[in-house]
């Protein structure tokens, strides 16, 4: 590995600043290097301070990386805020016209006056943002050519906007150049096939499996940080032969894509925690009808509105047990954005196969940051389709007890076997009735077809010795800092294991339990207060667990998880 | 056209009833309802397989159990997004929300507005009885203010101790103003005009709304009242102005049946599309065209 950088911007938001982010992400990811980045956008639209974080690699990158390398501010209150961030003798960028740093800073200051030149040298403030990716691209060595293609095809589709950008382009070379800046470290082209790697954020990725496990109808409201999911599908379904409804709330979300699965078709919402808690009620019909349906929730900093652009991992709770009534179903967690498109895909599939709803957690740190990834495959997660009767002289049985607890359905306009679905209990015939004997019957057949989901293979992710000191259980995007941190501990010769369920209901207790007994401790990491992975496994093995939390709103860092395991293995 | 229907049709009433015998209370307006739903249907000549009928909860909740068509008896309240889906999935069926003055403007009643003005193309027939019936007899939206402890409704006393306070909601004059392009009104017990409505309305293309007055006769009576209230619509009536009936609706004296209004706008799935599969080889090469945008 020759190059690992992590790059952060900081600055307003109304002056472009996250675009910085997009623009720069997206060329590096095109020269063939691995791209991990996201941002702390503010909750308002324009105004507000922000920034955008980095992390380019042409090794793996699994995490947002810790200490920055390279600091760019926009002003003084940007550098106030984050110059602690910035490691020992790293490069700070700063407008100087903007920006006074502290003169005896341990760091290589480079003057950029990028209000400057916007002001004497193109006289509009809009390209600002290409100015400010020119520059961090010309002391990194992007060669200029390349970097003028990727802006020409980034901005061709604004053709009034492209001689503005290109302007700004080239003259935050010539700074580079007429100053002789450069950077000790320089991003190398890495070769690769032409359309083999993509750069998707998770909620991207999300919307792209579901196309590829067959959605074909999408309602949902507008939430952040999940909007993006419906605002994808607005736009490509249609393609794949769907149709997006943007619905009145969450409430009338759940209830029409209940109402597209009764008519047979695959259907998912995207929302989040305040969203997921108005969907409860229509999640327990079709747990009661056996339909299937996707929930997708990108978690958010809760309680209430929270932290709506921040990241927590705290609706666990609410996907197992948000209900009354005993109403059991999938809960999937995709553990980085490549996974996100997999498993909604597979959320898909899981649906139709037990005839249950599925609720994907995702997270904001997950589904708003981007990654380069290898370009997703269809082929390896083709759509399944419900089980369909046959049609017979008897009565239509909907509710046939079978062994493996999943009746055939009939479909209205397709199958000539009318039935009435309902939430009352009913019996095999889906008549309505309260009898104790029906009641514990079905009971039975709605656990013990989503028990049998546990044996689903590859939801279980393993890493690391087969024997370890201190075995780590993680889920969603706390993967990626956890297992940096675990190999970070193994060079400094600790047995450190790490187990990623992506399947949190049913909970893969085996995987679990063969799990803890090959460590001789562990812990669970997890960004929430309560712990709730933690208190769902130990109410289920009866086995006591460590516990590292994170619940600041930020994302896990891998340093953040090597200090626990520091704590943990050092006073063993 | 009506007639034309008629002579064509081949099904009868009968064949769209299922072996599940209705719950309500001898006397129920719904009963009535049920009937001219079963015609309405014979007279579309529809075939069973292709009607789905969504309701919530309420005695009227129960409707869809006793249709031998494709029903769905979900949550309270939520029948018209419901069905929403299931239109917007297979534009080919016939669906139709029912349900009480309760499930559907009280704990329902934020979703009436956008079924009407984005005029899905489902029938939406609410059984207003102006009482909870199946929690015996808790006043509903439509309830008339000053409704007291009465011979007709022995019950409501006990959430209305000293009579009803509220307003009522003037459920025609709401319809009209969300937009709804078909609004009519009938009455149980008049059988000919309410299978004329239902017929209309379902062959009507967009949100198509009956108030069906529906007479409770356990816990609020209105049998005798609504008798003497009742009219039909001025014979000169024209349903093609919105203003004026919404004008009627905040100022009769009488309850007026019949078609107060309907006009042609496109339905919700003329407008946006529908779930339409596609060949797996055009589904595929949409993807692929999706993912390789991000390359």
């Amino acid at each position: 590995m020759a190059v690992d950088l992590t790059i952060r911007v900081a600055g307003e938001n109304g002056e472009g600043l996250l675009s910085v982010g997009v623009v720069a992400s997206g060329a590096f990811a095109r020269m063939g290097l691995n791209v991990y980045s996201f941002n702390t956008p503010p909750a308002e639209i324009k105004g507000g301070a922000s920034m955008v974080q980095i992390r380019v690699s042409d090794g793996p990158v699994r995490s947002q990386g810790d200490a920055v390398d390279i600091l760019m501010v926009w002003n003084q209150a940007n550098y106030d805020r984050h110059i602690g961030s910035l490691r020992g003798g790293g490069a700070l960028l700063f407008d100087p016209g903007e920006c006074h740093p502290d003169p005896a800073g341990n760091w290589r200051g480079i003057p950029v006056p990028l209000n400057a030149i916007i002001r004497d040298q193109i006289g509009n403030s809009r390209p600002k943002n290409v100015l400010a990716f020119a520059v961090l691209a010309g002391l990194l060595g992007v060669p200029g050519d390349f970097a003028e293609a990727f802006v020409r095809q980034k901005f061709g589709k604004r053709a009034d906007l492209l001689p503005l950008n290109l302007a700004a382009l080239a003259r935050g070379y010539e700074f580079v150049r007429e100053n002789g800046l450069a950077l000790d470290r320089r991003l190398p082209m890495v070769p690769h096939e032409e359309g083999s790697r993509v750069l998707l954020t998770g909620n991207q990725a999300i919307a792209l499996g579901a196309m590829a496990g067959g959605l074909q109808f999408f309602a949902g409201y507008p939430i952040t940080p999940a909007t993006e999911v419906m605002e994808f599908l607005s736009r490509h379904l249609q393609g794949t032969g769907g149709v997006v409804v943007q619905a009145e709330d969450e409430i009338a979300s759940a209830a029409a894509i209940v109402g597209a699965s009764f008519a047979g078709r695959k259907s998912a919402t995207a929302t989040s925690g305040p969203g997921l808690s108005l969907m409860v009620e229509a999640l327990g019909l079709a747990t009661m009808q056996e339909l299937p349906l996707v929930v997708v929730d990108v978690q958010r900093g809760g309680p209430s509105t929270g932290l709506p652009t921040r990241t927590e991992q705290s609706d666990l709770d609410l996907a197992v047990y948000g209900r009354h009534g005993d109403a059991p179903r999938i809960v999937l967690a995709p553990s980085d954005v490549e996974d996100c498109f997999y498993s909604m895909a597979q959320a898909l599939n899981l649906a139709e196969k037990y005839q249950t709803p599925v609720i994907l957690l995702s997270d904001q740190h997950l589904g708003q940051r981007s990654q380069a990834i290898p370009r997703p495959d269809p082929a390896r997660v083709p759509p399944l389709s419900r089980k369909r009767s046959e049609e017979g002289t008897e009565e239509f049985r909907r509710y046939a007890l079978t062994d493996d607890g999943v009746s055939p359905v009939a479909i209205p306009g397709e199958d000539d076997l009318p039935f009435v679905g309902t939430g009352l209990e009913h019996d095999e015939r889906a008549h309505i009735d309260y009898s104790p004997r029906t009641h514990e019957v079905m009971m039975r057949k709605r656990h013990n077809k989503i028990a049998n989901a546990e044996n689903e293979p590859g939801f279980v992710r393993r890493y690391g010795p087969e024997q370890a000191e201190l075995g780590l259980i993680c889920w969603g995007s706390a993967e990626g800092p956890a297992l940096e941190a675990a190999e970070q501990a193994a060079e400094r010769g600790r047995k450190v294991a790490l187990l990623v369920p992506k399947m949190l209901w049913p909970l893969p207790e085996k995987a679990i339990a063969d799990f803890m007994d090959s460590v001789d401790r562990v812990a669970v990491v997890e960004a929430n207060h309560s712990g709730q992975l933690a208190n769902l496994i130990q109410s289920r093995l009866y086995r006591p667990v460590l516990r590292c939390n994170k619940y600041n709103g930020m994302p896990f860092t891998s340093n953040d998880v090597a200090s626990f395991i520091e704590g943990v293995v050092t006073h063993a | 056209m009506l007639e034309a229907l008629t002579t064509r049709a081949t099904r009868k009433p009968a064949e769209y009833k299922s072996n599940t015998k209705p719950t309500w209370c001898p006397g129920c307006g719904d009963y009535g309802v049920l009937a001219a739903l079963y015609k309405a249907f014979a007279q579309l000549d529809l075939d069973r397989k292709d009607i789905v009928i969504v309701s919530g909860i309420g005695c009227s909740g129960r409707l869809p159990e006793f249709v031998g068509t494709y029903g769905l008896h979900g949550v309270h309240g939520r029948a018209l997004p419901t069905a929403m889906g299931i239109k917007m999935a297979n534009p080919e069926l016939t669906v139709i929300a029912v349900g009480g003055d309760g499930d559907g403007f009280a704990i329902g009643g934020g979703h009436v507005p956008h079924a009407a003005r984005r005029n899905v193309d489902i029938t939406y027939i609410v059984m207003d009885n102006n009482i909870y019936g199946l929690t015996k007899g808790q006043p509903s939206p439509t309830t008339p203010q000053g409704m007291g402890p009465v011979k007709a409704s022995p019950s409501l006393p006990k959430m209305a101790p000293h009579g009803v306070s509220e307003a009522p909601l003037n459920m025609l004059g709401m319809v009209l103003s969300y937009g709804a392009s078909f609004v009519g009104r009938g009455f149980a017990t008049q059988q000919g005009q309410l299978v004329h409505l239902y017929t209309e309305a379902i062959r009507h293309r967009g949100f198509s709304f009956v108030q069906t007055l529906s007479p409770c006769v356990s816990f609020y009576d209105t049998n005798d009242l609504w008798k003497e209230r009742v009219e039909p619509l001025p014979e000169e009536w024209d349903p093609c102005n919105r203003g004026r009936a919404l004008e009627l609706a905040f100022t009769e004296e009488k309850m007026h049946l019949g078609l107060w209004h309907q006009e042609v706008r496109p339905a919700f799935h003329d407008e946006i599309g529908a779930v339409h599969p596609v060949p797996e080889e055009q589904r595929q090469h949409a993807l692929d065209r999706a993912i390789s945008a991000f390359a």
